[in-house]
Protein backbone atom coordinates (compact mmCIF):
# COMPACT_ATOMS: atom_id res chain seq x y z
CA UNK A 1 0.00 0.00 0.00
CA UNK A 2 1.40 3.37 -0.93
CA UNK A 3 0.17 6.42 0.93
CA UNK A 4 0.86 9.98 -0.25
CA UNK A 5 3.39 10.49 2.55
CA UNK A 6 5.21 7.34 1.36
CA UNK A 7 5.57 8.85 -2.05
CA UNK A 8 6.93 12.09 -0.64
CA UNK A 9 9.31 10.03 1.49
CA UNK A 10 10.46 8.09 -1.55
CA UNK A 11 11.22 11.25 -3.45
CA UNK A 12 13.10 12.84 -0.57
CA UNK A 13 14.85 9.52 0.09
CA UNK A 14 15.81 9.34 -3.56
CA UNK A 15 17.61 12.68 -3.47
CA UNK A 16 19.24 11.88 -0.16
CA UNK A 17 20.55 8.65 -1.59
CA UNK A 18 22.05 10.47 -4.57
CA UNK A 19 24.11 12.51 -2.13
CA UNK A 20 25.01 9.41 -0.12
CA UNK A 21 25.93 7.53 -3.26
CA UNK A 22 28.39 10.25 -4.23
CA UNK A 23 29.99 9.98 -0.79
CA UNK A 24 29.84 6.21 -0.44
CA UNK A 25 29.86 5.09 -4.04
CA UNK A 26 33.50 4.07 -3.72
CA UNK A 27 34.69 1.09 -1.70
CA UNK A 28 35.09 1.97 1.97
CA UNK A 29 38.87 1.64 1.76
CA UNK A 30 39.00 4.63 -0.58
CA UNK A 31 37.35 6.83 2.06
CA UNK A 32 39.06 5.56 5.17
CA UNK A 33 42.52 5.82 3.60
CA UNK A 34 43.25 2.22 4.50
CA UNK A 35 45.00 0.11 1.87
CA UNK A 36 42.43 -1.50 -0.39
CA UNK A 37 41.79 -5.17 0.16
CA UNK A 38 43.89 -7.42 -2.06
CA UNK A 39 41.04 -9.90 -2.00
CA UNK A 40 39.04 -10.16 -5.17
CA UNK A 41 35.81 -12.07 -4.67
CA UNK A 42 35.42 -14.87 -7.23
CA UNK A 43 32.47 -15.14 -9.55
CA UNK A 44 30.32 -18.00 -8.27
CA UNK A 45 28.39 -19.80 -10.96
CA UNK A 46 27.24 -22.84 -8.96
CA UNK A 47 25.33 -21.41 -6.00
CA UNK A 48 23.74 -24.77 -5.21
CA UNK A 49 26.93 -25.97 -3.47
CA UNK A 50 27.06 -23.07 -1.01
CA UNK A 51 26.26 -23.65 2.65
CA UNK A 52 23.29 -21.94 4.28
CA UNK A 53 19.77 -21.17 3.09
CA UNK A 54 19.29 -19.68 -0.35
CA UNK A 55 18.17 -16.06 -0.02
CA UNK A 56 15.78 -14.13 -2.29
CA UNK A 57 18.73 -11.95 -3.35
CA UNK A 58 22.20 -13.49 -3.57
CA UNK A 59 23.74 -10.92 -1.23
CA UNK A 60 27.43 -11.66 -0.79
CA UNK A 61 29.02 -10.69 2.52
CA UNK A 62 32.41 -11.71 1.04
CA UNK A 63 32.13 -8.96 -1.58
CA UNK A 64 30.69 -6.25 0.69
CA UNK A 65 32.56 -6.89 3.94
CA UNK A 66 35.80 -8.44 2.70
CA UNK A 67 36.58 -7.18 -0.80
CA UNK A 68 35.02 -3.73 -0.33
CA UNK A 69 35.77 -3.59 3.42
CA UNK A 70 32.44 -2.07 4.39
CA UNK A 71 32.21 -2.22 8.21
CA UNK A 72 29.44 -4.44 9.66
CA UNK A 73 27.95 -1.37 11.32
CA UNK A 74 27.36 0.44 8.03
CA UNK A 75 24.34 -1.81 7.45
CA UNK A 76 23.70 -3.36 10.89
CA UNK A 77 23.72 0.09 12.42
CA UNK A 78 21.76 -0.43 15.63
CA UNK A 79 23.90 -3.30 16.96
CA UNK A 80 25.75 -1.04 19.43
CA UNK A 81 22.63 0.59 20.87
CA UNK A 82 19.89 -2.03 20.76
CA UNK A 83 19.19 -5.68 21.37
CA UNK A 84 18.52 -5.90 17.63
CA UNK A 85 21.39 -5.47 15.13
CA UNK A 86 19.04 -4.08 12.48
CA UNK A 87 18.47 -5.49 9.02
CA UNK A 88 19.31 -2.71 6.57
CA UNK A 89 16.37 -0.99 4.89
CA UNK A 90 16.17 -1.23 1.11
CA UNK A 91 16.99 2.50 1.20
CA UNK A 92 20.44 1.65 2.58
CA UNK A 93 21.10 -0.87 -0.22
CA UNK A 94 19.83 1.51 -2.88
CA UNK A 95 21.97 4.34 -1.46
CA UNK A 96 24.99 2.68 -3.05
CA UNK A 97 23.35 0.53 -5.72
CA UNK A 98 21.73 3.53 -7.35
CA UNK A 99 25.23 4.12 -8.69
CA UNK A 100 26.81 0.66 -8.50
CA UNK A 101 25.25 -1.64 -11.07
CA UNK A 102 27.61 -4.63 -10.93
CA UNK A 103 30.52 -5.77 -13.08
CA UNK A 104 29.34 -9.18 -14.31
CA UNK A 105 25.97 -10.26 -15.72
CA UNK A 106 25.20 -12.39 -12.63
CA UNK A 107 25.99 -9.48 -10.28
CA UNK A 108 23.92 -7.15 -12.44
CA UNK A 109 20.97 -9.53 -12.24
CA UNK A 110 21.10 -9.58 -8.42
CA UNK A 111 21.52 -5.79 -8.15
CA UNK A 112 18.54 -5.38 -10.45
CA UNK A 113 16.49 -7.20 -7.79
CA UNK A 114 17.56 -4.54 -5.26
CA UNK A 115 16.59 -1.74 -7.64
CA UNK A 116 13.25 -3.42 -8.38
CA UNK A 117 12.62 -3.84 -4.65
CA UNK A 118 13.15 -0.08 -4.24
CA UNK A 119 11.05 0.85 -7.27
CA UNK A 120 8.17 -1.49 -6.34
CA UNK A 121 8.51 -0.78 -2.61
CA UNK A 122 8.59 -4.52 -1.99
CA UNK A 123 11.46 -5.44 0.36
CA UNK A 124 13.09 -8.88 0.06
CA UNK A 125 11.91 -11.50 2.55
CA UNK A 126 15.24 -12.77 3.87
CA UNK A 127 15.40 -16.28 5.30
CA UNK A 128 16.41 -15.98 8.94
CA UNK A 129 19.67 -17.81 9.69
CA UNK A 130 20.29 -17.03 13.38
CA UNK A 131 17.24 -17.45 15.55
CA UNK A 132 16.72 -17.86 19.29
CA UNK A 133 13.61 -19.24 20.99
CA UNK A 134 11.16 -16.66 22.33
CA UNK A 135 12.06 -17.34 25.97
CA UNK A 136 15.66 -16.14 25.59
CA UNK A 137 16.77 -12.52 25.47
CA UNK A 138 20.00 -11.74 23.70
CA UNK A 139 21.03 -8.09 23.87
CA UNK A 140 23.47 -7.45 21.01
CA UNK A 141 24.61 -4.09 22.38
CA UNK A 142 26.07 -5.49 25.62
CA UNK A 143 28.05 -8.14 23.77
CA UNK A 144 29.40 -5.63 21.25
CA UNK A 145 30.36 -3.31 24.12
CA UNK A 146 32.63 -6.06 25.51
CA UNK A 147 33.80 -7.73 22.30
CA UNK A 148 34.12 -4.61 20.15
CA UNK A 149 32.60 -3.86 16.77
CA UNK A 150 34.69 -6.61 15.15
CA UNK A 151 33.40 -9.08 17.74
CA UNK A 152 30.50 -10.25 15.54
CA UNK A 153 32.84 -13.05 14.44
CA UNK A 154 32.71 -14.62 17.94
CA UNK A 155 29.19 -15.98 17.43
CA UNK A 156 28.51 -15.51 13.72
CA UNK A 157 31.80 -16.93 12.42
CA UNK A 158 33.81 -14.99 9.85
CA UNK A 159 30.91 -13.76 7.77
CA UNK A 160 33.44 -11.86 5.63
CA UNK A 161 34.45 -15.24 4.14
CA UNK A 162 30.90 -16.32 3.39
CA UNK A 163 29.31 -15.80 -0.04
CA UNK A 164 26.09 -17.06 1.56
CA UNK A 165 25.56 -16.81 5.33
CA UNK A 166 25.19 -20.01 7.33
CA UNK A 167 24.98 -20.74 11.03
CA UNK A 168 28.38 -21.48 12.58
CA UNK A 169 27.56 -21.72 16.29
CA UNK A 170 24.86 -23.92 17.78
CA UNK A 171 23.32 -21.02 19.77
CA UNK A 172 22.23 -23.54 22.41
CA UNK A 173 22.28 -22.69 26.12
CA UNK A 174 25.35 -24.85 26.77
CA UNK A 175 27.24 -22.97 24.10
CA UNK A 176 26.29 -19.59 25.65
CA UNK A 177 27.19 -20.76 29.18
CA UNK A 178 30.52 -22.15 28.01
CA UNK A 179 31.63 -18.69 26.86
CA UNK A 180 30.25 -17.05 30.02
CA UNK A 181 32.25 -19.52 32.15
CA UNK A 182 35.45 -18.96 30.19
CA UNK A 183 35.16 -15.18 30.50
CA UNK A 184 33.92 -15.39 34.09
CA UNK A 185 30.82 -13.27 33.49
CA UNK A 186 27.42 -13.67 35.23
CA UNK A 187 25.38 -16.82 34.60
CA UNK A 188 22.15 -16.10 36.47
CA UNK A 189 19.10 -17.75 34.88
CA UNK A 190 17.30 -14.41 34.88
CA UNK A 191 20.13 -12.77 32.94
CA UNK A 192 18.71 -14.22 29.72
CA UNK A 193 15.39 -15.77 30.75
CA UNK A 194 13.09 -12.99 31.90
CA UNK B 1 -20.31 -39.68 5.41
CA UNK B 2 -21.87 -40.35 8.82
CA UNK B 3 -20.71 -38.77 12.05
CA UNK B 4 -18.65 -41.77 13.20
CA UNK B 5 -16.77 -42.02 9.91
CA UNK B 6 -16.11 -38.26 9.98
CA UNK B 7 -14.60 -38.44 13.46
CA UNK B 8 -12.42 -41.41 12.48
CA UNK B 9 -11.00 -39.59 9.48
CA UNK B 10 -10.50 -36.42 11.53
CA UNK B 11 -8.64 -38.36 14.23
CA UNK B 12 -6.42 -40.18 11.74
CA UNK B 13 -5.44 -37.08 9.76
CA UNK B 14 -4.99 -35.00 12.91
CA UNK B 15 -2.69 -37.65 14.37
CA UNK B 16 -0.70 -37.84 11.15
CA UNK B 17 -0.35 -34.05 11.02
CA UNK B 18 0.86 -33.98 14.64
CA UNK B 19 3.41 -36.72 13.93
CA UNK B 20 4.64 -34.95 10.79
CA UNK B 21 5.05 -31.62 12.57
CA UNK B 22 6.94 -33.27 15.43
CA UNK B 23 9.51 -34.71 13.02
CA UNK B 24 9.94 -31.79 10.61
CA UNK B 25 12.36 -28.92 11.16
CA UNK B 26 11.25 -25.63 12.70
CA UNK B 27 9.28 -23.40 10.34
CA UNK B 28 11.29 -20.98 8.22
CA UNK B 29 11.38 -17.51 9.72
CA UNK B 30 11.54 -14.49 7.48
CA UNK B 31 13.20 -11.14 8.11
CA UNK B 32 11.47 -8.40 6.17
CA UNK B 33 13.32 -5.07 6.21
CA UNK B 34 11.79 -1.64 5.75
CA UNK B 35 11.90 0.01 2.36
CA UNK B 36 12.34 3.38 4.08
CA UNK B 37 12.81 3.15 7.88
CA UNK B 38 10.42 5.26 10.01
CA UNK B 39 11.97 8.28 11.71
CA UNK B 40 13.29 8.14 15.28
CA UNK B 41 12.92 4.38 15.52
CA UNK B 42 15.56 1.90 16.67
CA UNK B 43 14.49 -1.75 16.28
CA UNK B 44 14.15 -3.35 19.71
CA UNK B 45 13.84 -0.05 21.61
CA UNK B 46 10.54 1.73 22.27
CA UNK B 47 10.06 5.41 21.44
CA UNK B 48 7.57 7.41 23.53
CA UNK B 49 5.47 10.20 22.09
CA UNK B 50 3.40 12.71 24.08
CA UNK B 51 -0.04 13.01 22.51
CA UNK B 52 -3.70 13.62 23.32
CA UNK B 53 -6.48 11.10 23.93
CA UNK B 54 -9.50 11.64 21.68
CA UNK B 55 -11.86 9.13 23.26
CA UNK B 56 -13.94 11.89 24.90
CA UNK B 57 -14.06 15.66 25.13
CA UNK B 58 -11.71 15.79 28.16
CA UNK B 59 -8.64 15.33 25.94
CA UNK B 60 -6.30 13.71 28.47
CA UNK B 61 -2.53 13.85 27.97
CA UNK B 62 -0.98 10.55 26.85
CA UNK B 63 2.36 8.89 26.51
CA UNK B 64 2.20 6.52 23.53
CA UNK B 65 4.73 3.69 23.49
CA UNK B 66 5.84 2.91 19.94
CA UNK B 67 7.85 -0.12 18.80
CA UNK B 68 9.11 -0.30 15.19
CA UNK B 69 6.64 2.37 14.09
CA UNK B 70 3.54 0.84 15.74
CA UNK B 71 1.78 2.08 18.91
CA UNK B 72 1.60 -0.71 21.47
CA UNK B 73 0.60 0.99 24.76
CA UNK B 74 -1.03 4.17 26.04
CA UNK B 75 -0.54 5.62 29.52
CA UNK B 76 -1.47 8.95 31.09
CA UNK B 77 1.08 11.76 30.86
CA UNK B 78 2.06 12.70 34.47
CA UNK B 79 2.72 16.28 33.36
CA UNK B 80 -0.78 16.78 31.91
CA UNK B 81 -2.86 19.14 34.09
CA UNK B 82 -6.05 17.35 33.00
CA UNK B 83 -5.40 13.76 34.06
CA UNK B 84 -2.07 14.07 35.96
CA UNK B 85 -0.79 10.70 34.77
CA UNK B 86 -4.06 8.81 35.09
CA UNK B 87 -5.96 7.27 32.20
CA UNK B 88 -9.45 5.76 32.23
CA UNK B 89 -10.32 2.34 30.82
CA UNK B 90 -11.61 3.89 27.64
CA UNK B 91 -8.34 5.69 27.07
CA UNK B 92 -6.42 2.49 27.82
CA UNK B 93 -8.58 0.69 25.25
CA UNK B 94 -8.18 3.33 22.53
CA UNK B 95 -5.65 1.05 20.79
CA UNK B 96 -8.46 -1.43 20.18
CA UNK B 97 -10.03 1.18 17.90
CA UNK B 98 -6.75 1.80 16.09
CA UNK B 99 -6.20 -1.85 15.21
CA UNK B 100 -9.87 -2.90 14.91
CA UNK B 101 -10.24 -4.97 11.73
CA UNK B 102 -13.70 -3.40 11.21
CA UNK B 103 -12.48 0.21 11.40
CA UNK B 104 -13.29 2.58 8.53
CA UNK B 105 -10.22 2.66 6.27
CA UNK B 106 -11.60 4.36 3.16
CA UNK B 107 -14.32 6.89 2.26
CA UNK B 108 -17.87 5.55 2.41
CA UNK B 109 -21.30 6.90 1.47
CA UNK B 110 -24.83 5.59 1.67
CA UNK B 111 -26.06 4.19 -1.63
CA UNK B 112 -29.57 4.57 -3.09
CA UNK B 113 -31.01 1.81 -0.88
CA UNK B 114 -29.33 3.11 2.27
CA UNK B 115 -26.43 0.67 2.32
CA UNK B 116 -22.85 1.77 2.93
CA UNK B 117 -20.66 1.72 -0.16
CA UNK B 118 -16.95 2.45 -0.45
CA UNK B 119 -15.76 5.28 -2.70
CA UNK B 120 -12.41 6.20 -4.18
CA UNK B 121 -10.75 9.26 -2.60
CA UNK B 122 -11.09 11.26 -5.84
CA UNK B 123 -14.78 10.41 -6.06
CA UNK B 124 -15.36 11.21 -2.38
CA UNK B 125 -13.60 14.59 -2.58
CA UNK B 126 -15.55 15.51 -5.74
CA UNK B 127 -18.86 14.61 -4.05
CA UNK B 128 -17.95 16.54 -0.91
CA UNK B 129 -17.02 19.59 -3.00
CA UNK B 130 -20.35 19.50 -4.86
CA UNK B 131 -22.32 19.08 -1.61
CA UNK B 132 -20.51 21.92 0.15
CA UNK B 133 -21.07 24.20 -2.84
CA UNK B 134 -24.78 23.32 -2.86
CA UNK B 135 -25.28 23.78 0.91
CA UNK B 136 -23.14 26.90 1.31
CA UNK B 137 -25.18 29.58 3.08
CA UNK B 138 -27.95 27.09 3.90
CA UNK B 139 -26.15 25.62 6.89
CA UNK B 140 -23.38 23.01 7.10
CA UNK B 141 -22.37 20.92 10.10
CA UNK B 142 -18.99 19.14 10.26
CA UNK B 143 -19.43 16.28 12.70
CA UNK B 144 -16.34 14.82 14.42
CA UNK B 145 -15.22 13.44 17.74
CA UNK B 146 -12.80 15.53 19.75
CA UNK B 147 -10.23 16.95 17.33
CA UNK B 148 -7.20 18.67 18.79
CA UNK B 149 -4.18 20.43 17.34
CA UNK B 150 -3.86 21.51 13.73
CA UNK B 151 -6.66 19.29 12.38
CA UNK B 152 -9.15 20.76 14.86
CA UNK B 153 -8.02 24.27 13.94
CA UNK B 154 -8.30 23.43 10.23
CA UNK B 155 -11.88 22.20 10.61
CA UNK B 156 -12.85 25.25 12.69
CA UNK B 157 -11.27 27.61 10.14
CA UNK B 158 -12.86 25.90 7.17
CA UNK B 159 -16.33 25.95 8.78
CA UNK B 160 -15.95 29.69 9.47
CA UNK B 161 -15.13 30.22 5.77
CA UNK B 162 -18.16 28.33 4.44
CA UNK B 163 -20.53 29.56 7.14
CA UNK B 164 -20.99 26.22 8.86
CA UNK B 165 -20.53 24.80 12.33
CA UNK B 166 -18.00 22.32 13.70
CA UNK B 167 -19.99 19.95 15.94
CA UNK B 168 -18.17 17.50 18.19
CA UNK B 169 -20.11 14.60 19.61
CA UNK B 170 -19.54 12.44 22.65
CA UNK B 171 -21.46 9.20 22.14
CA UNK B 172 -20.63 7.78 25.60
CA UNK B 173 -19.76 9.35 28.90
CA UNK B 174 -17.04 7.67 30.93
Amino acid sequence: MTTPSDRVGARAGGWASVAIAILFGLPAAAQTGQPASAYKAPVISDTGKLKGPRQPIFFRHDIHARQDQIPCLYCHSTVTISSEPGIPAVQTCFGCHQMIGGSTPSHQAEIKKVRDAWANRRPPEWIRVHSLPGFVRFPHQRHIKVLGTDGCITCHGDVRQMPQVYQVSTLTMGWCINCHVQRNVPRDCTLCHY
Amino acid sequence: MDRRRFLTVLGATGGAAAAASACSAEPTEHLVPYTVPPENQVPGIATYYATTCRECAAGCGLHAKVREGRVIKLEGNPESPINQGRLCSRGQAALQGLYNPDRVTEPMARGPNGQWQTLSWDDAIARLQAKVKEARGKGIAFLTGLETGSFGALVDGWMREVGGRHVTYEPLAC
